[in-house]
Formats: C-alpha cells, sequence, structure tokens
C-alpha cells in the first residue's frame, strides 16, 4: 500500500475488508497503487485540469487497463478476471487517494457492473472489446432531472429512432459508445450507441475540478434492433443494481480522497509553527482533528460492511438503502474533511498551490456524482427501512 | 455446561427464552439508570442461581466463560430485553481484575460473595480535585505493621447507596511520576473511620455518593497486586468499558421513544422533523457499523486499542443528539416531571440519562485527548 496507508490512523478499506483478504485483490491493489504513484497521479492531475486529451492520451490508462483494471470486476465469459464488484471498489479507494485522473468509475467500473448483468451477445461483445482497451463505452443513465431526462425510442419506417437527452454522463470525452437508458412504448429498455452515431450531439462540460463530463442531445439517432440490450422492468432493474453498486464504488474513491485529505491536514499540524509552538499541540486543533478521523473511521467501516453485505442479499431495496446510507457518509465526511482540510491549512489551503484544494475539488464532483448526501438520506429514509436493534 | 459448544443461534435462543421466562416485568424499561439493590436482587439472584451472573468469568469461578462471541450475543439479548443495570461492578470491574491480579486467597474470597450478593462493590476512582486528572488522586494509604491507614475523600462513586465495599486506588508513595506510587485496595464499607453522603444527581436519583476516610485500618491481605502498580490494573480494564459504552443500546432506546413520539403526534409527517431525525437515524446505524466491526476485532482474539475512544465519542454523542431532539420537539409535553413507570413521554428520562454519558469513564474531551496523543501522533 501507499506511503498513507504505512500510518495507523490512515488505514484503507481494504485493510479490514474481507473480500480484499485474496491474493489477486491485494495484488492488483498494490500494483495500481504503484503505477499512480510511479506516474505522479496528482501531478497529473493537476496538469490535467481544464485540458481534455492531457488525461486521456498520455497512455496511462492503457498502462493500466493493461494490468487488468477493466477486466477486475467483468465476468470470465468476456475475458474478465471476475474478481467481483469488491475489487472495483477497492481499486475506487486507491484512484482517490492517489487523485488519478483517469476515470475508473465512470468507464472501468459502472458499465462493467451493468453489461455483466446484461447477458447479451451483443453487450458482451463491447464488454470484452472493453475489457481489452479497445472500446470504452459509458453510461448515459442519469435520469435523476425529469425536466431534461427524457430519451424515447420509436420506430420509423422499420427503423428504431432515439430521440432526446440524457446529461451528467461522467466519462464522456473517453467514450467510444454510450449506454442509454430511454422508454421504448412505454417500457424502459437500454440501448447502446456509437460516440460518433449520426444525429449525436456531445457538449462536454468542465467540472469543478477540472475534470469533465458530457450532456447529450440525440437527434433521431437511428439504432439496429440489436442496439436494444436489454428491455422492461428487468433492464430498470439491472441499471438500478449496477447504480447502487457505482455509488459504493464512487464512497470508496471519496474516502481515499478523505484518507489523503487527512493526511496532508495532519502532516500540517505537525510541522507548521506559529506563536513558538507546532500548531498541532493547540487542543482546540487537536480535537478538530480528531472529530475528522472519528467521521472518518465510521465511513470506513460503513464501506467495508457495505462491500459484504451487498454481495450477500438480494432485496433490492435492500441493497438500495446500503449504497444509500453508504454514499450519504462518505459525501458528508468526505467534503467536511476537504472544507477543515482548507481552514486548517490557513491562506495556504487557499491558494491553487496546495493540493488541498484539488482534493476537495475531487470530493465536490464526485459526490455530487449519481446523488449527494442530502439526496440519498432522503432516498434512504423513503425506502422506509426496518426499526432498528 | 460448555456455552462456547453451542451453535451462535442455539445460544441467542436459550439466552432469550431464560430471559422471557424469568425476568420481572417491572424491570422491563425501568425508568431510573440504576434501580436500588431491593429492585434488583431477585433477579440478581435467579442469574446466580442458573450460573449465569458473570457470564465474562472462567467457569473455574462461577462464571459462563463466554469466549467474545458468546459474549456479544449474551449482552445484546440482556440490552433487547430493556434490562436495567444490575448491581454489576462486582461482576464487570472488580471479578475480572481479582481473576487477572489477585492471589489465589483473594479469589477465594471475594469472588463467590459477588455471586451470592452479599457482597455490592462501588469504584473508588475520583475525588474532588481528581476528576479528568486521575492520576492527582491525594487519598493516602500509609504503611503499617499489618496493612495500611487510610485517609482521603473518594467521590462520584455509583452503587453506593447500597454497596458494602469499595475498590479503589490511593497513594502508597509520593515520589516519582504521579501514575506510579498508587495502590489498588479493597475496603470493606463497615470498617471504623468509614462516612459515606449519597448524592442526588441531575435526574433526581440518588445513584451517586462521596465517601470519606478517615484513619481507616484496611488488612495487608486487601491489596491487589503489586504495591504502587495499582494504576495500571485499573487502566488495563478501561479500553473493554469504552467498548462497552460504545454499545448502541442507550441511543436505540431513546430513538424508539422518540419514534413512537413522531408517530403518535403526526410530527413523522413532517420533513422538517423528518430530515432531522434521519440524520440521526444513520448516526446510529453507523455506529452500529462502528461496533460490529470492534465486536469482530474481540471475536477474532484481537486486542482493543486506543481507537476504541472513538467509539465512545461517536456513542455517547449520539444518544445526547438523540435526547436533544427529543426535548426541542416535546415542547410542554417533554418536560412534565415523571410521576411514576410510563407517566412519561421520556423526552425528559433521556435528556437526563444522556447527560453523564459523555462524562463518566473519561469524558469525550479525555477521550479526544487519547486519539490526538496516541493515534494521531500529535505533538503534546
Amino acid at each position: 500500500m501507499s506511503r498513507l496507508a504505512e500510518v495507523s490512523c490512515l488505514g484503507s478499506v481494504a485493510e479490514i475488508s474481507r473480500a480484499a483478504a485474496t491474493p489477486e485483490i491485494g495484488m492488483l491493489l498494490d500494483t495500481a497503487d504503484r503505477v499512480l504513484r510511479d506516474t505522479a497521479s496528482r501531478r497529473r492531475f493537476r496538469l490535467s485540469r481544464g485540458d481534455v486529451d492531457a488525461a486521456r492520451k498520455n497512455g496511462i490508462w492503457a498502462a493500466l487497463s493493461g494490468l487488468g483494471l477493466t477486466g477486475a470486476c467483468a465476468p470470465t465469459r468476456v475475458g474478465g478476471v471476475d474478481l467481483g464488484m469488491s475489487a472495483g471498489i477497492l481499486l475506487a479507494e486507491v484512484l482517490g487517494r492517489n487523485l488519478a485522473p483517469e476515470p475508473f468509475v465512470a468507464c472501468g467500473f459502472f458499465p462493467s457492473v451493468f453489461l455483466g448483468l446484461v447477458e447479451h451477445p451483443v453487450a458482451d461483445q463491447i464488454l470484452a472489446d472493453a475489457v481489452q482497451g479497445a472500446t470504452m463505452p459509458v453510461m448515459a443513465v442519469d435520469e435523476s432531472d425529469p425536466a431534461h431526462a427524457i430519451a424515447e425510442i420509436s420506430q420509423r419506417d422499420g427503423h428504431l429512432i432515439l430521440a432526446g437527452i440524457r446529461r451528467y454522463v461522467h466519462g464522456a470525452a473517453w467514450a467510444t459508445h454510450f449506454i442509454v437508458s430511454a422508454r421504448m412504448s412505454g417500457e424502459p429498455c437500454a440501448a447502446i450507441v456509437p460516440a460518433g452515431a449520426e444525429g449525436l450531439r456531445l457538449d462536454i462540460l468542465e467540472l469543478a475540478d477540472g475534470s469533465f463530463r458530457g450532456d447529450i442531445e440525440f437527434d433521431g439517432v437511428e439504432l439496429d434492433a440489436a442496439a436494444i440490450i436489454a428491455t422492461g422492468v428487468r433492464c430498470a432493474e439491472m441499471l438500478a443494481c449496477a447504480t447502487d453498486w457505482t455509488n459504493v464504488a464512487l464512497s470508496a474513491e471519496l474516502f481515499g480522497v478523505q484518507t489523503a485529505l487527512f493526511g496532508m491536514t495532519l502532516d500540517y499540524l505537525k510541522t507548521r509553527s506559529q506563536f513558538d509552538r507546532l500548531i498541532g499541540s493547540f487542543q482546540v486543533l487537536q480535537h478538530r482533528a480528531v472529530d475528522l478521523y472519528c467521521a472518518k473511521e465510521i465511513t470506513r467501516y460503513v464501506i467495508a460492511e457495505a462491500i459484504e453485505e451487498m454481495g450477500a442479499i438480494s432485496s433490492p431495496s435492500a441493497r438500495a438503502r446500503i449504497a444509500s446510507r453508504c454514499k450519504a457518509r462518505a459525501a458528508d465526511s468526505t467534503l467536511r474533511a476537504g472544507r477543515e482540510a482548507v481552514q486548517m491549512h490557513g491562506a495556504m489551503g487557499f491558494s491553487d498551490e496546495s493540493d488541498v484544494g484539488l482534493y476537495l475539488k475531487r470530493a465536490l464532483v464526485l459526490s455530487a456524482w449519481l446523488g449527494g448526501a442530502d439526496h440519498h438520506r432522503r432516498r434512504w429514509a423513503w425506502l422506509d427501512p426496518p426499526v432498528l436493534g | 455446561m460448555d456455552w462456547n459448544a453451542l451453535d451462535d443461534e442455539e445460544f441467542r435462543r436459550e439466552v432469550r427464552s431464560f430471559i422471557e421466562a424469568n425476568l420481572p416485568n417491572r424491570l422491563r424499561n425501568h425508568p431510573h439508570r440504576i434501580p436500588r439493590w431491593e429492585e434488583t436482587k431477585d433477579w440478581y439472584l435467579t442469574l446466580a442461581q442458573k450460573g449465569w451472573l458473570a457470564p465474562n468469568w472462567p467457569r473455574e469461578y462461577g462464571g459462563m466463560g463466554l469466549g467474545p462471541a458468546k459474549l456479544l450475543i449474551f449482552t445484546a439479548e440482556v440490552e433487547r430485553a430493556g434490562i436495567p443495570r444490575l448491581y454489576d461492578m462486582g461482576l464487570f470491574m472488580l471479578g475480572p481484575i481479582l481473576i487477572r491480579n489477585g492471589t489465589e486467597e483473594q479469589k477465594k474470597t471475594y469472588l463467590p460473595k459477588i455471586l451470592s450478593g452479599e457482597h455490592r462493590w462501588s469504584q473508588g476512582y475520583s475525588e474532588p480535585n481528581a476528576g479528568s486528572d486521575l492520576a492527582s488522586l491525594r487519598t493516602r494509604a500509609e504503611i503499617v505493621d499489618a496493612g495500611f491507614i487510610v485517609n482521603g475523600h473518594k467521590t462520584w462513586s455509583t452503587f453506593l447507596d447500597d454497596a458494602t465495599h469499595m475498590f479503589l486506588l490511593a497513594r502508597t508513595q509520593s515520589t516519582g511520576r504521579k501514575q506510579e506510587g498508587i495502590s489498588f485496595l479493597l475496603v470493606d464499607l463497615a470498617t471504623p473511620g468509614v462516612r459515606r453522603r449519597l448524592i442526588r444527581t441531575l435526574a433526581g436519583q440518588e445513584e451517586l455518593g462521596e465517601v470519606f476516610f478517615d484513619d481507616v485500618f484496611v488488612p495487608a491481605d486487601c491489596l491487589v497486586g503489586e504495591l504502587h502498580r495499582g494504576w495500571h490494573i485499573a487502566k488495563d480494564l478501561l479500553e473493554f468499558e469504552r467498548f462497552n459504552n460504545g454499545s448502541p443500546k442507550q441511543g436505540l432506546a431513546a430513538l424508539r421513544l422518540l419514534a413512537d413520539f413522531a408517530e403518535q403526534t403526526g410530527l413523522s409527517h413532517d420533513p422538517w422533523f423528518m430530515e432531522r431525525f434521519t440524520r440521526l437515524r444513520l448516526d446510529l446505524e453507523d455506529q452500529m457499523a462502528a461496533y460490529r466491526y470492534f465486536a469482530a476485532r474481540l471475536k477474532a482474539g484481537q486486542r482493543i486499542g486506543p481507537d476504541i475512544s472513538l467509539l465512545k465519542i461517536w456513542s455517547t454523542e449520539t444518544f445526547q443528539k438523540i435526547s436533544n431532539l427529543f426535548i426541542e420537539v416535546s415542547g410542554e409535553r417533554g418536560v412534565e416531571a415523571e410521576r411514576g413507570q410510563g407517566s412519561s413521554i421520556g423526552a425528559l428520562r433521556a435528556f437526563y440519562n444522556s447527560r453523564p454519558a459523555t462524562i463518566y469513564g473519561g469524558s469525550s474531551q479525555i477521550q479526544r485527548n487519547i486519539i490526538a496523543k496516541n493515534i494521531l501522533g500529535l505533538p503534546q
């Protein structure tokens, strides 16, 4: 593990997760961590801000993909290693801690989980290519904004025509294909649409942390019947399931970000001197640091438990509750760690030069994606959790 | 009977059905944090007769000899039944200390009398000028021919109302580090020179008290462990105590009362209230994840470290937040004084009972100091 993880107060989810105990997963995590450190991922993140091509064209993604990142959670029938969702979630933690600019959750995890569930020949082919690094399918399935979340597939002259809008597409700049959720004859469905399809307009937007997402408009995109890889209630269930798993992966990436933020803050408290004393000797700052530590540890236990329970249960609502609880806690505690890191670093924390800001902005973006703390607390309550105890 | 040989679920059923069949109804969800000995005595003796009074003690001393996993199940079932605290200082504090540090003679003399209820123990650690800074304690035990002469003043002792004995920390040497030179003594409260006074608490109960020692003779065989090494004996148990304090039991009980109140008054349909309620429910759910994490560490035979302090902070502060919200939303109803069991909605009781939680067993601020120093390694 990284230098950070060697210090006892900066322990990882992987360390306490039984799922990570297999040597294969442990080796994969170590390798990913080493590659990211060797390639100075934090510096690369800084340099790639606002530059769509910087991270896309430097070959690091291909290297990570070659090491097995893209195939980690994919089933063996498509050439994946099938290490389970836990492997992907723990990889997300490694990427978060190292502030990697590579969009692993968007391009390596989310589509892999969904396509793996679908079990459709076209889906399998796309996923098999993705595992090889030949394609980059990306999910365009956010329907959280009802005013703009319309996408319909209709029949015209014997062809299928996709029209509508999909926004908040993370990883869009990397996509070779989009997996689009839509309605067809009033039923939910999912279709694979090549990124270069005629009538598809992709609008790339820069986010707070300098990464990008896409908003897509489909203006009468013509599809083959084979492009429809899932339909009906089953399609909606698989999308919900993949989204829940992805929220746990985002929680782990957030936790990685939080670990780094906490580590930087602790270092600063131990080295910055004012009033002829190290500022970390002031009790008021010590107690603030302890509060961050407590919130961080609770988050770690919640994520580790979520990984275990999500794999063991079959009830969709129980799974949704675990995912929402996990994301709410991770988004809350990570943003708090970020705000406090800025405060405790003083003016330095407000400078662009300090990496604190990079991590805080990353936390802002990861929290908002697929719903932040408020959204997930609301969803958890709405899912009517059973009485405690 | 080797309880550890039973399957977990089988054991759980066994404990549950025994409690169901034998627990007197008046003890369920008792209004007081710690009822008097007269009220809990028959249940104490029922457990003793069954051999279930000391689940944590080895069987050779009359305990159940439960391993960590079974002990957690046992505790969970006791909490589930809403049983108030028994006179348990002997069972959970002194018993383990004697088993670990006592002489054979001390074990033979004291352990059976804890189980029979003949000896009821209280703890003498705090003093008027030694609270959070416990090592500054000034109660002296002067070494004389056949034992010690104790002079001093102990306070904030629970169970003092019906206690017969007190285990205490007293200074036997005043040189060197202040944690050294402290000894662990057993004192019969009927000894001449002992005077006690009960202290009424914020909650209106006389569950605390203070004890004055005026030239009290304590025989030499009442010293536990090595002379001058009492601090280390006492400290050994603190981490386990913090795990127990991290149990979600108190927060859960308060949350259930609040949920009932919200259901009855229609508050549960008020989004303004539900947002706050949901936050606290999640804080409690996540505390349970932390509790299970530390429980698993115990089960695996690992030592609990100083990070257990985070569980105590989180659990007691969550309990307080729940009771604060309860008092706030229950308005006039919430501030009615309790007139007897079941007469009130319980907001006031939760509010009172949650106050000492962040003070006893090392205050929240002391727990933060422990983490800052021992885990975060912050400069002192």
